[in-house]
């Protein structure tokens, strides 16, 4: 049975500025300007941008000019999400302002800059989503980042790309100590790590969250992830969360001279995270079969 | 080095602590002179980190030492006697180092290898000894921990004795508590829960069946348990792809298909020509795949064989009827003697031979018996001498395994080919008219990993009652044609053996004719036979995505195909509309929304209705080889009686029908044309209308020549109406049947296949309004039970051992759903997700909880949701006891959003034990499973007049204390006013059991707080709601619009807890968090024996009050007066009846009441975020690589795993969380 409604009056229009009430939105006018990764505008890219939970009016859809413009207008009642997409260029999207709040009626900005990831060289890549217990502790163990599993007798894997190395001590929920730490066997492989939004949070960010090409410096050898927790505190770890990926470059090769002849390179999603009852290896990952391409566009997400 | 004299050890030792489960694999038990030694203390917590002192280590080599002088003969020898004598009393305090460790061991090691006793030592030994040799990775200075003492000191030289020479090492035994002089336990079954009646020695010898039921040693799928049952060594990978009866099934074929390894599953058995008799076990519904007997005519006293499982006429000496009292039903099996006389030649003379051959489809279902033996229902009264005795069916469950004769089907081709010696692979046809063929070919087309069954129709005369019809050939070597020796056939030809009496029970030579078809005349040449295998409808019954001989074989065992009508009203591929999941009956007329009730149900239109609508849809798979016959010749026809199910046509092959729950399915239709969820579904018999009268046989409704022509027979088939009728594929030439076979089907309500309890009106006082929160005059609902009451037997077309594994124990998941459900929508929503999980292969019982969640909207507040967390903690004991007997640790908990809390507290509160608790977007605070968090989390939680500082460092203003979050934090146990705050309200959930949080980073409804700790403005839904509960919207509809939009925002539940407290009432709520965060509680209605609490809880205060900056003052609760009220008034600790108190539910009321309303949490909510020490799942990252997922506007949050969408979109989008918990169910990964 529902509850009876004492109909007063019908309302004229449920048109969002005719809603009764203390709320009072702001309309304002959102200017999007999208841009490459090399900065030139971009001009015929297809733009959707909807303010969550205003209804069909609430969508706006066009295409940026050639000066890669486009604007709109719309009441602020939710957040503002932005969807931007042409072809040859990677997917952006996201929330670009997180909705009204007690102090916040619009967002605090109408000017929006977006990039759009130009689609380069995409290359067959080997995905893996790895989620694997450290199978022994307090112990050098291998991962093939290419078989995407420990080395021999761990797993499946042939060549140790990245030695991993775990410790835990655990006095129980409270008070427990995880130690992950990575190194990679050549001096000159290593991780890079880039901090940007990826599509793991809610800001806007480009399907492809880092570089189309690998870069060449900047990659260091040896990573340290703790966790730990004592009685009455808080839980203390060092990874960033979303919105850190890792540029990988294992498997090294350089000529006399010292050159880099050949690597394979590769990126990993998000950061390590040592939640969890135990300490597991959990890795979003690319990895580029091709020692000669240095591409980090996967042909297949 | 090490010094202590003897004489002082038994002062100086220090007990070791037992074994971490840290280390080691499965069966690496501590060498059992450790405790019979008393060096470990099995009682301790382990401790493998800790440091090892000296004292400890040299009672470990004492007694390591007498091990030695006990086992080696010479002893422990002269090194280390002078070690040990060595000894002093000072230092045991001290660590160990490496160094010293080593020098302590290596005398032991050096002793153990010169008396050769290698097996006593640990595994994997990188030389000598349990250390590297080369010192560069030395360090010897650094301290050495438990762990490494009892690593250096894990040999065991137990291991290299037997004394009772029965393969266990006697230092097993003594682990293992057996007896070494005993050599009988060996062979005894191993108590290991996980044994599976192994023995001992088979747990010995195949460590790996204790490391989980389905861990394969070898990697190769295949459980070592299954092995080590079948005397196979579970350690040697090279098995699975043997195939030791030569049967041309692997091992791994052979367990998937559960047969045995060492028994010949082929086609046929040829039975020795001395005297036996057999016996079969002829399953009703077996009909074509029935085994056909062949007999020599100069067998005497052989007589009747079977026809399609039908009655056997003859009664002399050849059949047993066996009588179902349950239904009156008799059946009859056939059993036959065979006594060929002495010396006859069975092959001889022009005569049609038939060898008493016995073509046997599935081995396990049959038995051989020698003469004289049978006595089938064991009564005593022999079954054979030519009688026929009546046998109740009822428990007679043959299914006996054993063979006593078994020949190869090498042999049985070899004389099979020996029957008709005069064409060797070929025959001849050399008249165009209608042909005797007496001798037919032998080149046999064994279709691979099929039964073959043949019959052979027989010329048509007067008196035998077999049609003759004929089939083309396929021409082979035609000399006429050369040229068109791999041209496509122009005829093929098709015969199968089959009974060779006549009506009046007179032998008959069979005679083979063929006739030409009128229009493809028989042409002279030379003509190969082939054989076909026997049709079958198959379905997937263990729903794993493909149609196996596993699949097969259930079939065959006569298991019907259960599944439930399907009569919902799924429109799409992504909806957020309860009812449009309702079962018909399940919902009060009514109640559900004009636009969803004026479609009709899903079965009865015409179409598959969209994404959301294939969870409604199984598999079937028509084998027959269609593509071997010429087209025209011959109809195909699907039938139920009842006009049970409809069909629709797909292009999918039975070994990846899995593809229709995981992603979009093209090349469905008749055409091959259109995507499978807007196929068309037919009526098996052509378009029957619904209310047909009786069975629809009749030449109209075909399946589609060409679709069967060009598809791999695939139908997805959808129920629609109750039968236990079986589904009926039959082959028609012209109006004759030509073979039929059945598959048996189960088509029930949906609600008939799981269990539900129904809670929601067990106790309906708590939800009284709340006088202060009203503000209009809303008639108060109480809460309905609706029309699913609880039902906890067994659900009648789901029996609990109908799938899954025997043996193993049974699983149970129990379904928790979230906050605002009524009772009109609870069982659609339940339905939806049992569904689910029966599509994803779960065999677990499904019990669907129903919990009154929607009091905040019955009192018509379905903002303020807090009256529904109420109702959790206080339904949690209801559950909890009305579920008793399904709890243990082979349950599963699946809770949805506040479902949460109610689970939580059966757990925490209550004591309940689960093996695995699923969090599905939890609506709970973060802090009630990790406690208080980092200050800068708490802050964005805080409202803004309690903060002070630089933005982005903020801290609070006032004393902790004086929030109403730490209230509870200055009383310390049993003070029931201790448990009132959320900080590790629920922290005894994650010890114990595996929990999983299954949560979205991108959550809408359980979005985690702001940055900068504003107040989130739920804008236009708080908006219309407000107007709607004014009375300013017109209708009904637009009153559950408002509220859809409301529980469709995002961060609501931060909302609510942020705005806890406030006096005021909904029309009145400024955007502003209340400023005392939780005090201006205001309640007069906590539940209490006689005398309820006259006046306010809390001090009244205005908003913006500056009193509560002098927090002694900020409410009267703190002062010794009046807290009395509050302690009496609430429940003791965990919140679990108690002695004589028969009010203790309402004090659990009143603490809930205070929790849910008051107390505001300082932490975001777990559905959007992980957890510290469970198993996180970002379902949010499924969605995002899955790349398959609802489109959805810019307006309704697209690309995001939102707060219902483990149900909303179609399962095919969502499909891996299913996957994953009935994995994690199953026990396949932790």
């Amino acid at each position: 049975m529902r509850s009876e409604l004492r109909v007063a009056r019908v309302i004229l229009s449920l048109a969002l500025c005719g809603v009764a009430g203390a709320a009072e939105w702001r309309t304002a006018k959102i200017g999007v300007r999208v841009v490459d990764d090399a900065g030139q505008p971009v001009g015929g890219a297809a733009i959707g941008m909807g303010v969550t939970g205003s209804g069909p009016k609430g969508i706006a859809r066009g295409f940026t000019d050639t000066n890669g413009l486009f604007a709109a207008r719309s009441t602020m009642v939710g957040s503002l999400y932005l969807r931007a997409e042409k072809s040859g260029y990677y997917l952006t999207s996201g929330e670009l302002w997180d909705g009204p709040s007690s102090t916040e009626r619009a967002p605090p900005t109408n000017q929006y800059t977006v990039v759009l990831k130009r689609i380069l060289n995409p290359v067959p890549m080997k995905s893996w989503r790895v989620d694997k217990a450290l199978p022994r502790f307090d112990q050098d163990l291998g991962f093939d980042l290419e078989a995407g599993d420990w080395v021999v007798p761990h797993g499946a894997g042939q060549v140790s790309d990245v030695i991993v190395r775990a410790s835990y001590r655990d006095n129980g929920a409270r008070d427990y100590e995880k130690k992950l730490t990575l190194f990679f066997p050549s001096a000159l492989d290593g991780l890079l790590a880039l901090d940007g939004p990826d599509k793991t949070s809610l800001a806007v960010a480009s399907d492809l969250p880092v570089p189309q090409i690998a870069p060449l410096a900047g990659y260091t050898n040896g990573w340290l992830y703790t966790r730990s927790r004592r009685p009455g505190e808080p839980p203390m770890a060092n990874m960033k969360e979303p919105g850190r990926q890792y540029v990988f470059r294992v498997r090294t090769r350089t000529n006399e001279t010292g050159n880099i002849v050949a690597a394979n390179y590769g990126w990993i999603l998000g950061d390590f995270d040592l939640r969890g009852p135990a300490i597991d290896l959990m890795m979003r990952y690319y990895f580029n079969p091709d020692p000669h391409s240095r591409s980090l566009e996967p042909s297949k997400f | 080095m090490l010094g202590v004299r003897c004489s002082v050890f038994p002062l100086l030792r220090s007990w070791i602590l037992a074994t971490s489960l840290l280390l080691s694999a499965s069966a690496s038990d501590s060498p059992h002179w450790w405790t019979a030694r008393s060096v470990l203390d099995t009682n301790a917590v382990p401790n493998d980190y800790a440091a090892v002192n000296q004292g400890q280590a040299k009672w470990m080599a004492a007694q390591a030492a007498g091990e030695l002088d006990r086992l080696l003969p010479g002893g422990a020898g002269q090194a280390v006697s002078n070690l040990l004598a060595g000894f002093t009393a000072s230092g045991n305090d001290l660590p160990l180092n490496l160094g010293q460790l080593k020098a302590l061991a290596a005398p032991f090691y050096d002793r153990i290898h010169a008396e050769g006793f290698i097996d006593a030592l640990p595994e994997d030994l990188p030389g000598p000894y349990p250390w590297t040799e080369a010192p560069s990775d030395d360090n010897d200075f650094a301290i050495a921990n438990i762990g490494q003492l009892k690593r250096v000191f894990g040999f065991d030289l137990d291991m290299c004795f037997d004394t009772d020479n029965d393969g266990l090492p006697d230092g097993i035994e003594l682990r293992w508590g057996l007896d070494i002089a005993n050599p009988a336990d060996a062979a005894a079954p191993s108590t290991h829960p996980w044994a599976h009646g192994l023995t001992n020695l088979q747990v010995f010898r195949y460590p790996g069946v204790l490391v989980a039921p389905a861990h394969s040693t070898a990697g190769d799928g295949i459980p070592d348990r299954w092995k080590a049952s079948l005397g196979l060594d579970a350690n040697d990978p090279s098995l699975a792809a043997g195939d030791a009866d030569g049967d041309g099934y692997t091992l791994k074929v052979e367990y998937d298909r559960q047969s045995h390894p060492g028994i010949d599953d082929r086609v046929a058995f040829l039975i020795d020509t001395s005297a036996f008799s057999l016996k079969w076990n002829g399953f009703d519904t077996f009909a074509e795949t029935t085994p056909r007997v062949k007999y020599s005519t100069l067998v005497q006293a052989w007589d009747a064989a079977i026809t399609n499982g039908q009655g056997l006429d003859h009664v002399s000496g050849g059949s047993t009827v066996l009588r179902d009292r349950r239904t009156g039903a008799d059946t009859v099996r056939g059993w036959g003697t065979l006594v060929p006389t002495p010396g006859t030649d069975l092959y001889g003379g022009g005569d049609v031979v038939r060898e008493p051959t016995l073509l046997i489809q599935d081995a396990a279902v049959w038995s051989i018996f020698e003469w004289g033996e049978e006595d089938w229902d064991g009564d005593g009264i022999p079954d054979a001498e030519g009688g026929h005795e009546q046998v109740d069916l009822i428990g007679d469950n043959a299914s006996t395994q054993t063979l006593t004769q078994v020949y190869t089907s090498e042999a049985f081709w070899q004389n099979f080919n020996s029957w008709f010696p005069a064409l060797p692979g070929q025959f001849a046809v050399t008249t165009t008219a209608a042909v005797d063929v007496a001798s037919l070919s032998t080149n046999v087309n064994l279709h691979s990993g099929k039964k073959v069954q043949y019959k052979i129709s027989l010329d048509s005369s007067p008196h035998n009652r077999f049609v003759s019809w004929m089939e083309i050939f396929t021409p082979w070597n035609d000399p006429a044609t050369p040229e068109n020796e791999s041209a496509s056939p122009e005829y093929t030809f098709r015969h199968w053996p089959d009974e060779t009496h006549n009506d009046t029970g007179q032998e008959e030579t069979p005679v083979y004719t063929i006739d030409p078809l009128a229009n493809a005349p028989l042409r002279v040449g030379t003509y190969d036979l082939r054989l076909f295998p026997s049709c079958e409808v198959v379905p997937d019954f263990d729903r794993n995505g493909a149609i196996t001989d596993a699949d097969r074989l259930s079939r065959r065992r006569g298991n019907p195909l259960r599944i439930w009508v399907n009569d919902d009203r799924d429109r799409s591929d992504d909806s957020r509309e309860a009812f449009e999941d309702a079962p018909a009956g399940s919902y009060e007329p009514g109640s559900m929304p004009t636009d969803v009730a004026s479609r009709s149900m899903n079965f009865m239109d015409q179409r598959v209705n969209g994404l959301r609508d294939l969870v409604d849809f199984f598999p079937v798979y028509l084998d027959f080889p269609f593509d071997q016959l010429p087209p025209g010749a011959y109809t195909y026809w699907l039938k139920q009686q009842d006009s049970a199910v409809k069909y629709v046509y797909t292009s999918l092959k039975p070994s990846e029908v899995r593809g229709v729950h995981t992603n979009a399915v093209y090349g469905c239709g008749v055409n091959s044309d259109t995507r499978l969820d807007s196929a068309l579904s037919y009526w098996p018999n052509g378009q029957a209308p619904l209310w047909a009268e009786g069975p629809s046989f009749g030449p109209h409704g075909p399946l589609d020549q060409n679709w069967l022509a060009a598809s791999n027979r695939v139908l997805m088939i959808e129920g629609s109406a109750i039968s236990t009728n079986p589904i009926v594929f039959e082959v028609r030439r012209g109006a004759d049947l030509v073979l039929s076979c059945q598959m048996a089907l189960s088509v029930s309500s949906v609600r008939d296949m799981f269990r539900y309890l129904n809670v929601r009106t067990n106790d309906v006082l708590f939800t009284e309004p709340d006088q202060s929160l009203l503000w209009t005059p809303f008639t108060h609902d109480v809460a309905k039970v609706g029309l699913w009451p609880t039902s906890l037997s067994e659900p009648a077309n789901l029996p609990d051992g109908a799938y899954g594994e025997p043996g193993l124990p049974r699983k149970t998941l129990v379904a928790i759903h979230g906050v605002n459900w009524d009772e009109n929508e609870t069982p659609a929503g339940h339905a939806e997700v049992f569904k689910r999980f029966f599509q994803s292969g779960s065999n677990a019982r499904f019990i669907g909880v129903s919990w009154a969640s929607d009091s905040g909207r019955r009192m018509g507040q379905p903002m303020i949701y807090y009256t529904d967390v109420i109702g959790a903690f206080v339904a949690s004991h209801y559950v909890k006891e009305g579920l008793a007997g399904f709890w243990g640790t082979n349950t599963m908990i699946f809770a949805h959003s506040l479902g949460n809390v109610l689970a939580s507290s059966m757990i925490a509160d209550h004591g309940l034990e689960v093996g695995n608790y699923f969090m599905i977007n939890a609506a709970v605070p973060i802090e009630a499973y990790d406690g208080v968090p980092a200050m800068s989390e708490m802050m964005k939680m805080t409202p803004a007049d309690w903060r002070v500082g630089p933005a982005g460092s903020e801290v609070n203003r006032f004393p902790w204390i004086s929030m109403a979050a730490r209230w509870h934090s200055q009383f310390t146990s049993p003070d029931p006013r201790r448990w009132v705050g959320w900080d590790d309200r629920f922290a005894a959930v994650a010890s114990g059991i595996q929990v999983h949080n299954f949560y979205s980073s991108q959550e809408d409804v359980l979005k985690g707080p702001r940055p900068d700790g504003a107040l989130p403005d739920l804008g236009l839904a708080l908006g219309l709601l407000r107007d709607a509960l004014n009375g300013l919207l017109p209708s009904a509809w637009h009153l559950r619009w408002a509220m859809n939009s409301v529980y469709n925002a995002e961060q609501t539940w931060v909302y609510s807890e942020m705005t806890k407290g406030n006096p005021g009432r909904l029309a009145d709520f400024a955007l502003l968090p209340h400023v005392h965060g939780g005090w201006a509680f205001r309640d007069s209605s906590l539940r209490d024996t006689n005398t309820p609490i006259a006046g306010p809880m809390f001090g009244a205060f205005e908003a913006r009050d500056d009193r509560c900056k002098l927090w002694d003052k900020a409410s009267w609760l703190y002062a010794p007066d009046g807290s009395a009220d509050v302690q009496a008034r609430l429940s003791h600790y965990p919140l679990t009846p108690a002695g004589t108190d028969t009010n203790w539910l309402n004090r659990i009321k009143n603490h809930a009441k205070l929790l849910a309303e008051a107390i505001p949490s300082l932490s975001g909510p777990v559905g959007g975020s992980p957890l510290d020490k469970v198993k996180n799942v970002n379902m949010h990252s499924a969605c995002r690589d899955a790349a398959f997922w609802p489109a959805r506007d810019e307006v309704d949050k697209p690309n995001r795993w939102l707060h219902g969408d483990y149900k909303n979109p179609a399962y095919a989008y969502v499909y891996r969380l299913y996957d994953q918990c009935t994995r994690i169910i199953e026990g396949a990964s932790p």
